[in-house]
């Protein structure tokens, strides 16, 4: 394997663990991802990782504001679900939720938490999991599987979580009371939002230039 | 955040056709290999195919129950089969009492379920300061650490001697409701559970009770009646069976006449004959009126009541008539008493005069109402008599079926045929001297006091005094209230004079919630709990009651495909990690508290509630100690609890052997019935209850009284309790009514008594006229989004608009427009409204729907979630006031208020 292969598999790799960090971070913060937060560096992933780290607070704190944003129950002041900002603010399971629910499973998994499927952490970790098939194939030498990987990953960006990762961020902007989520909310919405515009550009240089997939993957930085 | 978003899905469409380029599965493989570091999804054995078109769904009818008001009608739930998702419900199509009709409260369910608002997961209050204007600050906890909690708290009273500081209250309810609102208290040994009856219609069952010993609401014979006299009662919007009453009320018009009694126009008005606009509070002196032209112009049913003895009529206005004269019928008993004590004066003029309806009204309805006796019906609501002194009239109202001979008769009042549901094992044996001793206290809501008589089914102290727990537990009278359990209610909402239970439930040291939204009940709780909904997510058992029929309705928990599998309807049959209030609370209560060396819950629980199918016990179907086996047995015992309840019904064996079987349809198992999900009775025996035909009343005389002797001896026996007269009774309760007094109402027989006012008329110079929406699923609606934006649907309101409706003349007087914003001020409080000027409402009246003014509840119900209130709650300005010999709260009729523009 070429040096730039390598250098391109650790670059989505990065991608990789991007989408997987961020999704722990939505989660309640005694659910492990803090832990993680500690345990990742800034070379591991594409977000500002000592930035949210400084921003930690106390853990009473963080699990306050984590409650009044996401989970309520008088608060609910970011409601984490697809279909709140896609379909009707005033309804969860809808027909988002249940186009996400069937993406999830033509893919070969589903929701595992008790919630429903177009939560944020959920659909995050659905990106991790389509960025990490892909760097499969690409360790696997699959390009052809790989570019379909990328375009399967644009595909969910598009139609789920680029449409509603801005407004989610600004409600956490708007409401958070520690620095932590709105520093979250700031590192979310700018990685989807930069990630689903170079996915757009790699598939567009596959689709209207001779380059291969290799040079694609060149082509666009993570930052 | 958009309503709706503007997103052009057609930039997608480049991407939807190389979706099947993907390996089917891939991604799956890649998750299965990261195996347990995923927190959010999991991996499938197999990817599925999904579905193309996702507008087409597809889906089975699933049985379960509306609890949206206590119609209780039976449903069907439509689910996706692939999703699980519930897309639609309707009536369930067997019931023979409604069809496949409902109202729009079954509808607005599934935006309850589906509502982002709903309490997800259990939560802690941390901040220890409790108040309206103090944020609570709820964490999320798991649910082992809120039942954990709980049961230590528990455990301090009961080692402390003090089981009695224990309290449950409860509102909405399900037939599984003895194990937490009766045996959970009982084992732990406190007296205090307290229903939300008294704030619900109590009043209306005391004019059944006290004429023909019913103690109960009455189903409407409206497929065979000529006339309806309805007060107070607007059945086609509210209360009870609406949607056989609205399916039925085109034909009712094209048979028979219906005229209604209500201070406002209300929806049943609008498609009426007749208005009667009574003056609030004044209902009682139309009924007497009514009964004397009744009896004056002779149209009494002989049969039913008797007759004199030469066939002259000598009722006689103005004139008391001989008993000896007059042959009473062996159905009943006592009209020339109610004649002489009551009615002999009460002539239409005189009621116009007191009611503000005009004479020939009074008698154009009394008339058109008897001469179609006996299919005919009196139909008492609960507005004329949720009044102060509202027993009285409560009784003078249902007295009219009585001289029509209309009771249990075609056409007229019936009750419900007896049903084949077993009583749930009761915990008598597992009750120790500690929660013995506890028992042995007072109840907090201080029923059976001299001035609480609450007088239910003939017993002092028999029925609940549901707001006056405030008061108890605010002066520790009769005791204090350390630990509180609260669920489907939010007292702090729904009980007249709201505030009050703020600051009581602000003093009680620890209050455990267990609701489907965040209430104002629950800003004050330190655990809040997330319930199931019950029209999708649970187990549990109701009735409905109409066309001749009872129904016994389940709930199911309808997203399972197999119900009956515990982990399938933990898996599956709910979206969030919710639990049910009345099983599977208790239980896992039970193992906790067992954890902590009281095993006498759990003992009875894994005795006594077996699946009576297998016979297999909890632990033997579920074993293990672990937290999930707990919730995997909790949600079986909750399945068991309704097997066991519908037992006759479903097992051949046990009804032919075992219960004394009262007729109505057989069904050879358990899943046959369960699939089905309703059961009928017989249909009801016109008449059977009548002596002549062989029956008897369940009155002390046997017979139906327009006397009041049941009433009399309920008296004398409270009186008695507290070693006084009946006299000192009335007068300490403020009731007119007096024993051979020449100068007041008789004590004992239906009569008018004159309202008294919550207010000064100076001060407060309207009559403030509450009423509920129709589109309120019993004050849980207002967080969804239909309630608000259909709200018209109450006639005079505008949609998303809470407003109090004014009569253009008084509006004109005081310079208010429409749409002026103005405040409305009683003597206990003061809300925020605005005014609709509207012919609906009687000059001196102020008419406003129940339901706004929710600071909590949800994002749409409130202004600002947990801040501002939307519009204002009628409670906060109607008095904590009582119609103390039922023991019900008085909402309407006399609550006096002032208006002005702000």
């Amino acid at each position: 394997m070429s040096d730039t292969l390598d250098d391109r598999i650790a670059a989505e790799r990065q991608r990789a663990e991007t989408y997987r960090l961020l999704a722990a971070l939505f989660q309640p913060p005694d659910a492990g991802g803090m832990d993680g937060l500690e345990a990742t560096t800034d070379a591991d992933v594409s977000i500002a990782v000592g930035r949210l780290r400084e921003a930690v607070p106390d853990r009473d704190s963080l699990k306050l504001d984590h409650a009044g944003l996401f989970v309520g129950p008088f608060d609910l002041l970011a409601p984490p679900y697809e279909s709140v900002y896609v379909d009707d603010e005033t309804r969860v399971m809808t027909e988002a939720t249940e186009r996400v629910r069937t993406e999830y499973r033509e893919a070969g998994v589903d929701i595992d938490l008790d919630e429903p499927a177009d939560h944020v952490a959920a659909e995050l970790e659905f990106t991790y999991l389509l960025v990490a098939t892909e760097v499969e194939a690409l360790d696997a030498g699959a390009f052809e599987a790989a570019e379909r990987c990328l375009e399967r990953q644009y595909e969910f960006l598009s139609a789920h979580l680029g449409r509603w990762i801005s407004e989610l961020a600004e409600n956490m902007r708007e409401h958070a009371d520690t620095a932590f989520y709105s520093a979250l909310a700031d590192e979310a919405r700018s990685f989807v939002e930069a990630d689903g515009r170079r996915l757009a550009e790699r598939l567009e240089r596959l689709d209207s230039t001779d380059d291969d997939l290799v040079a694609v993957l060149e082509g666009g930085e993570n930052r | 955040m958009s309503q709706h978003d503007t997103t052009d899905d057609d930039d997608t469409d480049l991407w939807i056709g190389r979706r099947d380029v993907m390996k089917a599965g891939a991604v799956g493989a890649v998750a299965a290999g990261l195996g347990s570091s995923l927190t959010s999804l999991t991996p499938l054995a197999q990817a599925e195919d999904g579905r193309t078109d996702l507008v087409e769904h597809t889906g089975d009818w699933r049985p379960s129950t509306c609890a949206g008001c206590t119609s209780w009608c039976a449903a069907q739930v439509l689910v996706d089969d692939e999703t699980d998702r519930v897309l639609r419900t309707r009536g369930h199509e067997d019931s023979r009492i409604h069809g496949t009709n409902d109202c729009p409260r079954q509808d607005l369910g599934i935006q309850q379920l589906y509502d982002p608002d709903r309490i997800t997961q259990p939560m802690r209050r941390t901040n220890p300061e409790k108040g309206r204007d103090v944020d609570p600050e709820f964490e999320p906890i798991s649910w082992e650490e809120a039942i954990g909690e709980i049961a230590d708290r528990i455990m301090e009273l009961r080692e402390n001697g003090e089981p009695e500081t224990f309290m449950v209250t409860r509102g909405r309810y399900t037939y599984l409701r003895p194990i937490l609102y009766s045996y959970l208290p009982q084992i732990i040994g406190s007296p205090n559970n307290i229903s939300h009856s008294a704030i619900c219609a109590e009043a209306e069952k005391f004019g059944p009770m006290y004429t023909e010993g019913e103690w109960s609401y009455r189903q409407y014979d409206v497929q065979q009646s000529r006339y309806v006299l309805a007060w107070g009662a607007d059945p086609i919007s509210a209360n009870r069976q609406v949607s056989h009453y609205s399916n039925e009320f085109g034909d009712l018009l094209d048979r028979a006449t219906v005229a209604v009694v209500e201070p406002r126009l209300s929806s049943t008005a609008t498609k009426s004959d007749e208005w009667l606009p009574v003056e609030p509070g004044h209902d009682g002196a139309l009924a007497s009126a009514m009964a004397h032209v009744i009896l004056r112009d002779g149209l009494w049913n002989r049969e039913f009541v008797g007759e004199f003895e030469d066939g002259e009529n000598r009722f006689v206005p103005g004139e008391r008539v001989d008993p000896e004269t007059f042959e009473e019928s062996e159905n009943s008993r006592g009209v020339i008493e109610w004649w002489n004590e009551e009615l002999y004066d009460k002539e239409p003029e005189w009621a116009a005069d007191e009611a503000g309806v005009p004479a020939e009204q009074i008698e154009r309805v009394a008339t058109g109402f008897a001469e179609a006796g006996p299919n005919a019906i009196s139909w008492l609501g609960g507005g004329p008599c949720m009044q102060v002194r509202g027993s009285y009239t409560a009784m003078a109202i249902h007295a009219l079926n009585g001289l029509v001979g209309s009771v249990g008769n075609r056409g007229g009042t019936l009750y419900a045929p007896s049903t084949g549901v077993e009583d749930l094992p009761a915990p008598d044996e597992y009750v120790d001297e500690v929660a013995e001793a506890g028992l042995d206290h007072e109840k907090i809501d201080q029923r059976g006091r001299l001035e609480f008589p609450a007088l239910k089914d003939g017993e002092s102290g028999g029925g609940v005094v549901t707001n006056n727990a405030a008061d108890g537990i605010l002066d520790e009278d009769p005791n204090e209230i350390e630990v509180l359990i609260s669920y489907w209610n939010n007292f702090a909402f729904s009980n007249p004079e709201s505030q009050r239970w703020e600051e009581a439930l602000a003093e009680i040291p620890f209050h455990a919630t267990i609701e489907t939204h965040a209430s104002e009940t629950a800003w004050f709780a330190d655990v809040v709990l997330p319930a199931t909904h019950h029209q999708f997510e649970r187990w549990g058992q109701l009735r409905s009651t109409g066309a001749g029929y009872r129904t016994i309705n389940l709930h199911t928990p309808v997203m399972a495909d197999d119900p009956d599998d515990p982990e399938d309807v933990l898996e599956n049959g709910r979206l969030w990690d919710v639990k049910t209030d009345e099983t599977e609370i208790p239980y896992l209560l039970a193992e906790a508290l067992a954890d902590r060396g009281f095993e006498n819950l759990l003992a009875f629980f894994e005795t006594e509630y077996p699946d009576p199918e297998s016979g297999r016990s909890l632990r033997e179907e579920i074993p293990g100690d672990d937290f999930e086996s707990r919730e995997l047995r909790a949600q079986a015992f909750s399945r068991n609890a309704l097997k066991l309840r519908t037992r006759p019904i479903w097992d051949p064996d046990y009804r032919e052997n075992e219960f004394d079987w009262p007729g109505g349809e057989e069904f050879d198992d358990w899943v046959e019935f369960r699939e089905r999900g309703i059961w009928h009775t017989d249909e009801w025996e016109y008449r059977h209850r009548w002596p002549s035909e062989g029956g008897e009343f369940d009155t002390d005389t046997g017979v139906f009284e327009f006397d009041g002797e049941t009433l009399r001896n309920a008296l004398e026996g409270h009186a008695e309790r507290h070693d006084t007269d009946v006299d000192t009774v009335l007068d300490v309760c403020n009731y007119q009514g007096r024993v051979d007094d020449p100068d007041a109402p008789d004590a004992f027989v239906p009569h008018y008594e004159e309202p008294y006012d919550m207010g000064d008329e100076d001060d407060y110079p309207f009559n403030f006229v509450d009423y509920k929406d129709r589109l309120n699923r019993e004050g849980r609606s207002a967080n969804t989004p239909w309630a608000q934006e259909f709200n018209d649907v109450n006639p005079g309101d505008e949609p998303g608009k809470d407003l109090a409706k004014i009569n253009p003349r008084d509006a004109d007087r005081l310079g208010i427009e429409d749409g002026d914003e103005i405040s409305i001020r009683s003597p206990v409080g003061e809300i925020e409204s605005t005014a609709k000027l509207w012919e609906g409402v009687r000059p001196g009246t102020v008419a406003k729907t129940w339901g706004q003014g929710h600071w909590a509840y949800g994002r749409v119900a409130s202004d600002e979630f947990g801040d501002e209130a939307r519009g204002g709650s009628n409670n906060v300005v109607i008095g904590a006031e009582y119609d103390r010999l039922s023991g019900s709260s008085v909402f309407y009729g006399d609550v006096r208020v002032d208006i002005e523009t702000r």
